[in-house]
Order: C-alpha cells, then structure tokens, then sequence
C-alpha cells in the first residue's frame, strides 16, 4: 500500500524534484525545518530560571555603593603609583 | 511603581528598560524569548538535560550583560549569540559527545495513519537535522529556523557574511544527503 501523501512527503518529492537548482534545495530543505515543531521547556525549568535569572539581573543593575566606587579609585592610585615607581626606579639604573 | 507595559515591547523599549535596570523589562524578553531560546538549545545540544543547563547559564548571562546593553543593538540576535557561545563553550570543555539524543518518538500513539506518517516523516528531517555537523547545524537553525539573516547570522557565530551563505548552501546540501541516504537504506529494508 503506498503511504499518503503528507505534507512532509510533498517536501521530500520536492526536494527530489528541484535537486540539481540551488534555490530548489533552499526552498525544499527550509519548508520541510519549518515544519518541525519546537521542543518546549518544562514549566520547573522555566520558573526556576526566571527567578534565578531575574535575581541576577537586579544585582548586576544596581548602581554600585560609594565604597565600592572609592575601593576601585584607591586601586587604580597605587597601581598608578606602583608605575611610577618602577618607570624611576629604571631611570635610575640606566643613568 | 513602573508602568505598565505592552506585552511584547519592540527591542528600543526593552533595551531603554533594561539599560535603566527595570525588571519589568528583563520579564518581558524573557516571556517573549524564552520558548525560542530553549528550542534552539535543544536542536543545538540535541540533548535535553545540556539543553536545560545552558538555558539557566544564557539567561544568567544575559541577566548580567543587560545592563550595558547599547541602545540599537539586536536583541534577539545579541541572546542567541550568548546561547549559541554557552553551547560552544560546553562543547570545548567536556569533549564533542558523539551520543545521539534518543529517536524522535513515533510510536504508534495516533490513530490516523496519515498523521501518524506525517510524524515519522518529520522524525526523520529532525533526525536528519540532528547529525549534521554543529557548524552546520547551527547556520540552519539560525537562519532557516529562527530567520536571522546572513549579515545578522555571520555576525553571531564570527564570520563574513559570504561565508556564512556559503556554511548554510553546505548544511542545506548535507541535509538533503541525509536524508537521501535514509530514502535508499529504507528502500533496501
């Protein structure tokens, strides 16, 4: 008994049919992806990682603290002056 | 209190939203991409259990990376940038796995013998999908499934356009030999 024609069938005679054009194998190939249905996520795993996700969102949106902000100036002076101090502690031993 | 919002606000609302930190805005990209991403995870991973892990890690991801986000950019291709990276940076880290995700169920579940060939027909271009290349795979996904286009798409997995539509004519042709060989196998069973 030969198998009904479905939707499916029709885009792998299709894609028989239009084989030897680029544009044919395009049209073909891409009807017959679109027709595969999308796998969904479970219900848990989406709650799950909206809150997780949402949590860090708000963390990363915060504006950050004044003592955070002088923290990472403080840094950057010493690094800056830890520079300085190599840069003349090298023109020294070369002059 | 923020106001209300519309519920599928365009990328220039969302990311004004999220550049300003409202939570309201991070709910409604994901309510309006969480569905896609996942799906796209899963034909990426062809694994169901990576898939839920990467989901967690690019929404994580993309949580922390919102705030900076600049104003015009693509949001939906920036998102599928950072799930397609996670999935890459899996790969890199625990070996290319070589195992094949269990069939497409098609098990005689449904009564209408069309419908139930339909299913087995759509097995086979979803198992089809499933061994091609992750290169290939991704071009297809992203371009046929989820209709980024060639310039957006390149941009996403770091090369010209050019040699993306040249990637996805290969995946394209590739699928179309799966699926051939499929055609002759049955034909000798």
């Amino acid at each position: 008994m030969s198998s009904p024609l479905t939707p499916v069938r029709v885009h792998s005679t299709e894609m028989a049919a239009h084989a030897h054009t680029d544009d044919g194998i395009a049209r073909a190939v891409d009807s017959a992806l679109r027709e595969l249905a999308p796998e969904a996520p479970s219900p848990e795993l989406v709650r799950a990682t909206r809150l997780r996700a949402t949590s860090a969102f708000r963390r990363a949106a915060q504006p950050r603290s004044r003592g955070e902000i002088v923290a990472q100036a403080a840094l950057v002076v010493c690094g800056i002056l830890h520079l300085v101090g190599s840069i003349e502690r090298l023109v020294m031993l070369f002059s | 209190m923020a106001p209300e919002r519309s519920p599928l606000p365009d990328d220039r609302a969302l990311i004004a939203g999220l550049v300003r930190g409202h939570a309201s805005a991070f709910d409604a990209l994901y309510e309006r991409e969480h569905q896609a991403v996942f799906a796209f995870l899963r034909r990426m991973t062809r694994d169901r259990a990576e898939a839920e892990d990467a989901y967690q890690d690019t929404w994580v991801s993309a949580a922390e990376a919102a705030p900076r986000l600049v104003t015009g950019s693509h949001l939906r291709a920036w998102l599928f940038q950072i799930a397609r990276n996670h999935v890459r940076m899996r790969r890199r880290s625990a070996f290319e796995r070589t195992r094949v995700d269990e069939e497409p169920d098609a098990s005689p579940s449904v009564g209408d013998e069309a419908r139930l060939v339909a299913r087995i027909e759509l097995g086979r271009v979803e198992a089809a999908l499933a061994v091609l290349d992750l290169d290939l795979r991704e071009a297809l996904l992203l371009s046929v499934i989820e209709g980024f286009d060639a310039r957006d798409a390149a941009a996403m997995v770091g090369t010209t356009e050019v040699a993306f539509r040249k990637r996805l004519s290969r995946a394209r042709q590739a699928i179309l030999s799966v699926l051939d060989d499929a055609d002759a196998e049955e034909g000798r069973t």
